[in-house]
């Protein structure tokens, strides 16, 4: 455990490492932070939303006529109100529809005075469809005489990607050894524990100001506005706490232009907020994805190519689910030296739910390809998957195809460190010799790693971030900052970097990032990418401060500021730590001087990486990081009942800045991975979701979390703030393919749809156990309980 | 159908409360919109998240499966019931010291089952933890510091966290 | 939140109280802990005009451990059960059944008599209004074909209560009142194999309480299947109930949930009474499980997989207690 360290002047002590606590935790753990969800405004209408229910239908009749006389009701809207107002990367969606094209389509809206009387008059609202055939698969939807689901993209075909790199027929021809597999990620969601929820309320000069739990408060305002046909600049956006969000409040979903519809149409504020049941139907999914993946290497285990061919469920429109290829394709083409890759992806209109991004965003699902195809591949050419890895890992210094500079490469020492904790080796021999031995329960322990970009990713025009620090005469500091806060501590890391330039306590640091009239620009807590951007954002301001400081101590001081640095409350001497004078003091004596100064500065931090760019060969994100996950399994072999006994976990961190908040990023995500992996899982049939709910959409509970045995390897990013780098996705793309690696070698079957869930697996060591139409166990399996 | 409502009397957090209410309210419901207690939290309604756990009578349970109307005569603690004029709860005070509160939804649920759970067996254990919470849903901890938290408050221990 | 329908709420302070308040209300429903009742009244699977609180009434609830029989309040919670000393000692099948029911917070307010009357289950029929009328309805509630079984005449939705199948392995009996006085039942005479008259229980009659044998000599225990640790129902659950004298059998009952509209008691076990417990009888054992369950898609989990894994739950958990009774 961390010391703590107490602050005194004589000795320069660091906060960076230790463990700092969330300052909004307090208000949290009371039950007094006022969530969104628990937000009532003066004269609020409560707006309800009429959902289709069907996934492919033309609107024949809406009749709202009961529903607008029912008392209380103050407005009934339905897509002729809208009907021009196109919004999404491609235009493809609009709040209310004029079509249904998925089962949770928006079909009409009502304001009402209380939830009772909007429910009410959703009942009222008579519509008559006319049900169209469905497509429920891309492989469905890519046929010639499939149904045409936007009459905008004919062939239903949506976004397309690709990128090559190298020979491929010699690179095939230079291949001993080639693993081609299916791979099948599923539609997942992402479960916030606080629903979605919009509050929206326009003034008398037009302007509209949206409270809403959206990550990205500044670009929302671009995306929200042709919903609305309103100017971007006419939108003030508000982030109230939110009860979580893991990417899915990255776009704009059409529940937010709903409530601002029916906000303008009321003159009222207007409160859209789902139910649970409305959550998992209408808000995004984590994207589906069939992964033809191939992989090559020679006889002695050295990586000859990679390619890949990717067919994306779209859905009905076009969120960020699809865009995933930009982020599949580094792990395809930068994940081990790769020297030879083809990537394609072409997205496809379904009749599903559709996509939204969620932590890990695409690169859990390649994750699982790669990962796997790399432990058959050791399998094949007969060497310990470790090895494998270390042979094909990159050093420091390298550049992957797509262009991705590994300045500080930690992968080997990634593999291993977890390699090492976790008697790796060792067990997976001893493990493998027992797979085929008498007895019910197996033992498997897997390996899996992968690279995430760690330092934002440059799919915008900027990637940067608007800081404006101040200091009162009591010097307290206040940082104003477009970082958004969803729960990941993002407070407690500007906090601690504030106190750590400044040597001010760290309960005298207060953050203001909710609202985009006031705070500056930021593209979005997304991409692993607030610790090291706004990080260094904080930073750079905290230092414009710091020097203003010690300039002007100096003058007081009559000494050089070069001499001199912030510790403890104090301007003290670098030397031995005397302190000089009180920082508050030298504060009011810079206000109330003959010529006054105030501490307020400013900083635009753009990171040093390029723009992603149509060809996908750029340095897109400012830093890159890899973790490596070893997963150790007990599997009941007639069950197939998976128990994870323990999970390793090496990540390069760059440098650790709030231990305390690192180690909640790294269990949180890795729970949201095991539940990927294990049992969650929507299960959409011809479009329509069967089990929108907890009871049987299965989150992990707390007995099915393991222990974790985490490792930071600290690779000192020199582009980093103190040396850190992201870190909040990997431990969600890693943790899946581990097990199935564990999976096989427990029990030599390997399944490459998700979840993993007990049924799949009992199947698949029946059916690796009984040769087909046998029909029968074989003894080695059917042996009694050990 | 009209409404029927009505009149209970009960023992929230302490003091005496009487209110009406329709017959069909959830305690839950009527603890976030007749009484503005938010800290409850609404996730589910269904009794499959834990989000709303409150004790009554010293058992916690989902309070969006309890009618209103059972309160009549009961004593009810809500997660703002657990402050004292000291400070926070020991419980509270571990789960932010320990950094269990991320987005921190769940966590009045999860911290009334918690505190209920060490009350009721001051020698709990991680394990008798982990299925003590088992009904509470968490999307950001994955338990683990909830866990840590909750081993800190039994053996009186600190992990030396700043604030 | 989601809007709860308005109905009369009436407390009765006795069983019969309750019973004559039932006969004389058209649309009435009695209210136990509310962890069933409360979901689908919300979710309109149910509708009420009248709900009848079991909760104030005295003798519903309590345990009283006898020298021969143990006699359990159908009010009882399921943690309370789970909690008993008694029970924990003389019927761990019982304890271990109260406590694999959702989640503790549930198990707090959940009752025994709540548990034994459970709704049936189905994924055609546990949805909400709109889903349900989106998919045309199924025959348990509002439509007239079952979803799972297009050309069945009876609706196939499976009882999926724990605590049932402990009981049945335990045999247990219940007193039911009703206006024209009590009567009791063996549990297993308790249940319809229909998933939509699953209870043998007459218009307003209400389960008051269960009694179980004490058996000296048997041991029992109860396994569930399910895809996480807790609040989960089962997608099979087994109990088993066996004594052993020396190397042979000397008693044997099973009982299933989960798989058939009913909690199964497995027919036929008798046969393997008086024999060793060999390869020979567990291979027959589980060809009886298989043959006594009904599993049909009613669960996101497949019919060969449940139909699989049961047999195997039952061969496992008797293994078990046969090992423990050597």
């Amino acid at each position: 455990m961390q010391e703590t360290a107490t602050a005194s002047p004589t000795v320069k002590e660091t906060l960076i490492g230790q463990r700092v606590r969330k300052p909004d935790a307090p208000d949290k753990a009371t039950g007094k932070t006022r969530y969104i969800n628990d937000m009532v405004l003066p004269q609020m209408l409560i707006g309800k939303v009429l959902f289709a229910g069907r996934p492919h239908a033309r609107i024949v009749r809406i009749d709202t006529g009961a529903a607008q006389k029912l008392p209380g009701v103050h407005a009934v809207l339905t897509g002729k109100d809208v009907a021009e107002l196109r919004f999404g990367f491609v235009r493809d969606n609009v709040a209310l529809k004029d079509k249904v094209r998925c089962e949770h389509d928006e079909i009409a809206a009502v304001a009402a005075e209380t939830e009772e009387i909007a429910c009410r008059a959703l009942e009222l609202i008579e519509v008559e469809y006319e049900d169209l055939p469905g497509v429920f698969s891309p492989e469905a939807g890519a046929r010639e005489d499939a149904p045409q689901i936007h009459d905008r993209f004919p062939g239903n075909k949506s976004l397309a990607f690709e990128f090559r790199h190298g020979d491929l027929a010699a690179a095939e021809a230079a291949s001993e050894l080639i693993v081609d597999n299916v791979f099948r990620p599923h539609h997942v969601t992402h479960c916030c524990m606080g629903t979605s929820c919009a509050i929206a309320d326009f003034d008398h000069n037009g302007k509209l100001t949206i409270w809403t739990q959206t990550q990205y408060p500044y670009n929302y305002k671009m995306d929200l506005a042709p919903a609305l046909g309103i100017h971007p600049g006419d939108i003030r956006v508000i982030q109230p706490p939110v009860g979580g969000a893991f990417g899915s409040k990255l776009d704009v979903y059409p529940y937010e232009p709903i409530a601002a519809l029916l906000a303008r149409k009321t003159g009222r504020p207007v409160k859209v907020m789902y139910s649970r049941e409305e959550e998992f139907k209408a808000s995004p999914t984590r994207q589906a994805a069939i992964i033809h993946m191939r992989t090559g290497c020679t006889r002695d285990g050295v990586l000859t190519f990679r390619t890949a061919d990717v067919l994306l469920d779209n859905g009905a429109y076009t969120s960020w689910g699809p865009t995933i290829p930009v982020i599949m394709m580094r792990t395809t083409s930068g994940h081990y030296r790769v020297p030879v890759v083809d990537f394609k992806a072409q997205a496809i209109y379904t009749n599903n739910p559709y996509a939204g991004s969620f932590r890990g965003y695409g690169n859990v699902q390649t994750t699982w390809a790669t990962a796997q195809q790399m432990d058959m591949l050791a399998e094949m050419v007969d060497i310990d998957p470790l090895e494998f890895h270390l042979k094909n890992a990159q050093r420091s210094g390298e550049v992957t195809p797509q262009r991705s500079f590994l300045r500080e490469c930690a992968l080997v020492e990634c593999l291993e460190t977890a390699a090492t904790a976790s008697d790796y080796s060792r067990k997976r021999k001893e493990y493998a010799a027992l797979r085929d031995a008498p007895g019910r329960y197996k033992k498997g322990i897997g390996l899996a790693s992968s690279i995430h970009n760690a330092g934002g990713a440059k799919i915008h025009k900027s990637d940067g971030i608007g800081t404006i620090l101040k200091m009162d005469d009591y010097a307290r500091v206040t940082v104003i900052t477009g970082a958004s806060e969803i729960g990941q501590g993002i407070d407690a890391v500007i906090t601690l970097i504030v106190a750590e330039e400044l040597g001010v306590p760290l309960e005298h640091v207060t953050l203001v990032n909710n609202d985009s009239d006031v705070a500056p620009w930021d593209v979005g807590v997304h991409a692993s990418r607030t610790t090291f951007i706004a990080g260094n954002g904080t930073r750079r301001a905290a230092r414009k401060a710091k020097a203003q400081i010690l300039n002007a101590a100096a003058k007081m001081l009559e000494e050089s500021p070069e001499d001199l640095d912030l510790r403890a409350g104090s301007v003290v001497r670098n030397t031995d730590g005397a302190a000089l004078i009180k920082l508050e003091r030298v504060l009011r004596q810079m206000h109330f001087q003959a010529e006054p100064e105030l501490v307020m500065v400013t900083d635009y931090y753009e990171p040093k990486s390029e723009p992603e760019g149509a060809a996908h060969v750029s340095d897109h994100s400012a830093a890159y990081s890899h973790a490596v996950h070893i997963a150790e399994i007990t599997v009941d072999t007639l069950t197939g009942e998976i128990k994870v006994d323990k999970v390793t976990v090496a990540q390069d961190v760059g440098r650790v800045i709030n231990r305390m908040g690192l180690e909640g990023q790294i269990e949180g995500g890795l729970a949201i991975g095991l539940g990927y992996a294990l049992s969650e899982d929507m299960r959409i049939e011809n479009g329509m979701l069967k089990n929108a709910c907890f009871r049987d959409y299965k989150l992990i509970t707390a007995p099915e979390m393991p222990p974790l045995d985490l490792h930071f390897i600290e690779s000192h990013c020199a582009e980093g703030p103190y040396g850190a780098k992201g870190i909040s996705e990997l431990p969600t793309i890693v943790i899946a393919p581990a097990i199935a690696n564990a999976l096989y070698n427990a029990t030599g079957v390997r399944i490459f749809d998700p979840p993993m869930s007990p049924e799949k697996v009992a199947r698949a060591i029946f059916e690796r156990c009984a040769p087909a139409g046998s029909g029968a166990v074989e003894p080695r399996l059917a042996g009694t309980a050990a | 159908m009209m409404s029927v409502e009505t009149e209970i009397r009960f023992k929230l957090n302490g003091r005496e409360v009487s209110l009406k209410v329709p017959v069909a309210m959830k305690t839950l419901a009527m603890l976030r919109d007749k009484l503005g207690m938010t800290g409850t939290k609404y996730a589910c309604g269904e009794g499959e998240c834990g989000a709303c756990t409150v004790e009554v009578d010293g058992r916690t349970v989902n309070s969006c499966l309890m009618y209103a109307v059972d309160c009549d005569g009961r004593e009810l603690v809500t997660i703002e019931g657990l402050r004292t004029p000291e400070g926070l709860h020991p419980v509270q005070q571990a789960f932010v010291d320990h950094g269990a509160v991320q987005c921190g939804f769940c966590m009045p649920g999860m911290i009334m089952q918690a505190k209920n759970l060490i009350e009721n067996n001051p020698g709990l254990t991680r394990e008798e933890a982990q299925r003590g919470l088992e009904g509470n849903l968490c999307r950001c901890t994955g338990y683990t510091k909830v866990l840590d938290a909750v081993e800190a408050v039994v053996s009186g221990k600190s992990c030396g966290s700043r604030p | 939140m989601p809007v709860m329908p308005d109905f009369e709420l009436l407390r009765p302070d006795s069983a019969e109280a309750a019973v004559a308040l039932h006969a004389s209300r058209p649309a009435s429903r009695y209210l136990a802990g509310g962890t069933d009742l409360l979901p689908n009244l919300r979710r309109g699977l149910a509708d009420t005009a009248t709900v009848i609180d079991l909760g104030g009434i005295a003798e519903l609830a309590g345990i009283r451990v006898d020298a021969d029989r143990v006699h359990i309040g159908a009010g009882t919670t399921l943690a309370a059960l789970a909690a008993h000393p008694g029970i924990a000692a003389e019927l761990p099948a019982l304890a271990q059944a109260a406590l694999a029911v959702a989640g503790p917070t549930h198990r707090e307010s959940a009752t025994l008599g709540g548990n034994l009357c459970l709704d049936t289950r189905c994924r055609y029929y546990n949805q909400s209004t709109p889903w349900r009328e989106a998919n045309h309805y199924c025959m348990k509630l509002e439509g007239d074909v079952c979803r799972v079984a297009p050309k069945s005449k009876r609706c196939y939705a499976a009882f999926s209560g724990d605590v049932a199948p402990a009981l049945l392995a335990l045999d247990a009996e219940v007193d039911i009142v009703g206006t024209n006085g009590r009567r009791t039942l063996a549990l297993a005479e308790f249940y319809h194999d229909d998933g939509m008259r699953w209870l043998a229980l007459d218009r307003g009659e209400l389960l008051a309480a269960v009694r179980v044998p004490l058996a000296p000599g048997w041991s029992s225990g109860y396994e569930k299947l399910r895809i996480r640790g807790a609040i989960d129902f089962p997608l099979s659950g087994v109990a088993v109930a066996l004594a052993r004298d020396g190397e042979r059998l000397a008693g044997l009952r099973i009982a299933c949930t989960g798989v058939s509209s009913r909690p199964e008691r497995i027919e036929g076990l008798d046969a393997l009474v008086g024999q060793p417990l060999d390869d020979a009888a567990l291979a027959q054992l589980e060809k009886l499980v298989l043959r006594g369950i009904q599993a049909m898609e009613t669960t996101t989990a497949s019919v060969p997989y449940r139909r699989k894994a049961t047999p195997i739950l039952a061969r496992r958990l008797v293994t078990r207690l046969w090992t423990e009774a050597a």
